[in-house]
């Protein structure tokens, strides 16, 4: 019990981990399986809060549950959008929140005016926009911006994996130290959390 | 004083000597290990299986997720294939020649101390091994710090933090476990995923010598000091309709990735910012074309990578 109260308090980033427990949470398996779940109900959670589209809390509170036994062999679970990853998700998800009124809006041939003329750094923008296709038809999105918002996250999130996928091969390449160049594109907590 | 001198500078260059030989040893070693990574308040179990290159055999190595969905990548000389069960896909990936541009650390000593102050900073234990802990910490704003946990008797990376400039850990990796130079069976290599019935997409890259896009031209006016172009490709990437223009910029240390593609026939251009732990990427349009730069840099600075470039000519 001591050691779930820990890994609860580890996942949820109000302790640290000590090489020690770290082992013994891989090579337990009750641990490793809590781990799992706890992770799994963090999504589950953050997704209620940010009202994501499409999501049920009952329901993947329920999916959580179904996992728990295969969290070392996981299942296939629902899809819920394609390619998603990591750095894409992030921008997805902050459209999805507050960009659908703005989709059919913006130029095509925007341009930020986010660096100074001085070359100072200024505040970084707080989402990404998905501006209208050049030749699309405009009454398309203008009877549906929901389906051109998610059909630009769509597309966004397939470029943006494939960008990440190169800039982490071409890291390798270089041989510099840090991060494996792809533990991010294996890391599961990328399709939900960010915002 | 001057004797203070030499040992500081002895002991930036002991530490660089680490960093080589961890460098070389990642690619030369077996090994076998679970890891965890960290980032932001996140927490995955991970397990890494690598092969040394023998003989016509190319290096080659898997990496798969032990928690959630079943995640894997698995690299060989040829490709890099990753594949993502939750989302039913799998996207492959052809290799660049390795080392073909692997400077790394064998930048010359004093070029990097212009950059970034080498430090050892005594021995800690990982995963049950003695480590070298070496700091590596910027001199300017606009790169992040590393802290490198590298052990003593194999040189292997067992545990590694990308810091902000204010110290804060941006990402962690840390082995739990690992075997060094063990046997590492070829069925260890091989995906569990199958892929049958994923979608597949499969992208394709040659070389470019400059920088020119087919009907356009652009530059990077603004970089940090430091960067240099250190490759430049045409990339036909499955997930794009056009030629993808990918130039890569290091300071020996650190790493940006420049892609510049035309906005395609009803593709939706996307700008704005996002980040994953250390990694930001900064999208804008152009000039009729979406430039993405993704770095291992602060925000600000691949932002402003980013604004720089500009088109001229057609």
């Amino acid at each position: 019990m001591q050691d779930l109260e820990r890994l609860s308090a580890l996942v949820d980033d109000a302790a640290s981990g000590d090489e020690a427990f770290l082992k013994n949470i891989a090579g337990t398996p009750g641990l490793r399986a809590a781990w799992g779940r706890y992770h799994l109900i963090g999504e589950v959670l953050r997704d209620a809060h940010t009202g994501a589209p499409g999501t049920s809390f009952a329901d993947r509170v329920r999916d959580a549950v179904a996992a728990e036994p295969t969290v070392l062999a996981p299942r296939v679970r629902p899809r819920r959008s394609s390619l998603r990853h990591p750095l894409a998700a992030g921008l997805a998800l902050a459209a999805s929140i507050a960009a659908l009124a703005i989709v059919t809006l913006r130029p095509a041939t925007v341009d930020e005016a986010g660096v100074a003329a001085n070359g100072g750094f200024t505040a970084a923008p707080s989402q990404v926009v998905f501006v209208q296709p050049r030749d699309a038809a405009p009454a398309t999105n203008a009877e549906d911006p929901e389906y051109a918002q998610r059909e630009g996250a769509d597309q966004f999130q397939r470029r943006l994996s494939s960008y990440l996928v190169n800039f982490n091969e071409q890291r390798s390449n270089l041989g510099v130290p840090g991060v494996h160049p792809y533990v991010r594109i294996v890391d599961f907590q990328s399709d939900s959390n960010r915002q | 004083m001057a004797l203070w001198a030499f040992a500081v500078a002895a002991a930036a260059s002991e530490a660089q000597d680490f960093v080589n030989q961890m460098v070389e040893a990642t690619k030369a070693l077996n090994y076998d290990g679970l890891f965890v990574y960290q980032r932001d308040s996140q927490l995955n179990a991970m397990r890494i299986i690598h092969k040394a290159a023998t003989g016509s055999d190319a290096e080659s190595e898997r990496l798969v997720s032990l928690s959630g969905p079943a995640r894997e990548v698995v690299r060989d000389g040829a490709k890099v294939k990753c594949i993502f069960s939750d989302d039913k896909e799998v996207m492959v990936e052809k290799r660049q020649p390795r080392d073909f541009y692997a400077l790394g650390l064998s930048e010359p000593v004093a070029k990097l101390a212009d950059l970034y102050a080498f430090k050892t900073e005594g021995m800690e234990r990982v995963a049950g091994r003695q480590t070298h802990l070496v700091g590596i910490i910027p001199r300017g704003a606009d790169r992040y710090g590393y802290r490198l946990w590298i052990d003593a008797d194999s040189k292997l990376l067992l545990k590694s933090a990308i810091l902000s400039r204010e110290g804060r850990v941006l990402e962690q990796v840390q082995f739990v476990q690992i075997e060094i130079n063990g046997n590492i069976p070829d069925a260890l290599l091989q995906a569990e995923l199958e892929g049958t019935g994923f979608t597949w997409y499969t992208s394709e890259t040659e070389p470019a010598d400059a920088r020119a896009q087919p009907g356009q031209e652009w530059d990077v006016r603004w970089l940090p000091s430091g960067f240099e172009m250190r490759n430049s490709q045409v990339q036909h990437l499955a997930t794009s309709d056009g030629p993808v223009k990918h130039v890569v910029y290091s300071d020996g240390l650190a790493m940006v990735s420049v892609f510049v593609e035309k906005v395609m026939h009803k593709v939706h251009p996307f700008q704005g910012y996002s980040s994953l732990g250390a990694v930001n990427a900064f999208s804008r349009v152009a000039d009729s074309y979406q430039v993405t730069v993704v770095g291992e840099l602060p925000e600000p600075v691949v932002r402003h990578i980013a604004t720089s470039v500009a088109f001229h000519g057609r």
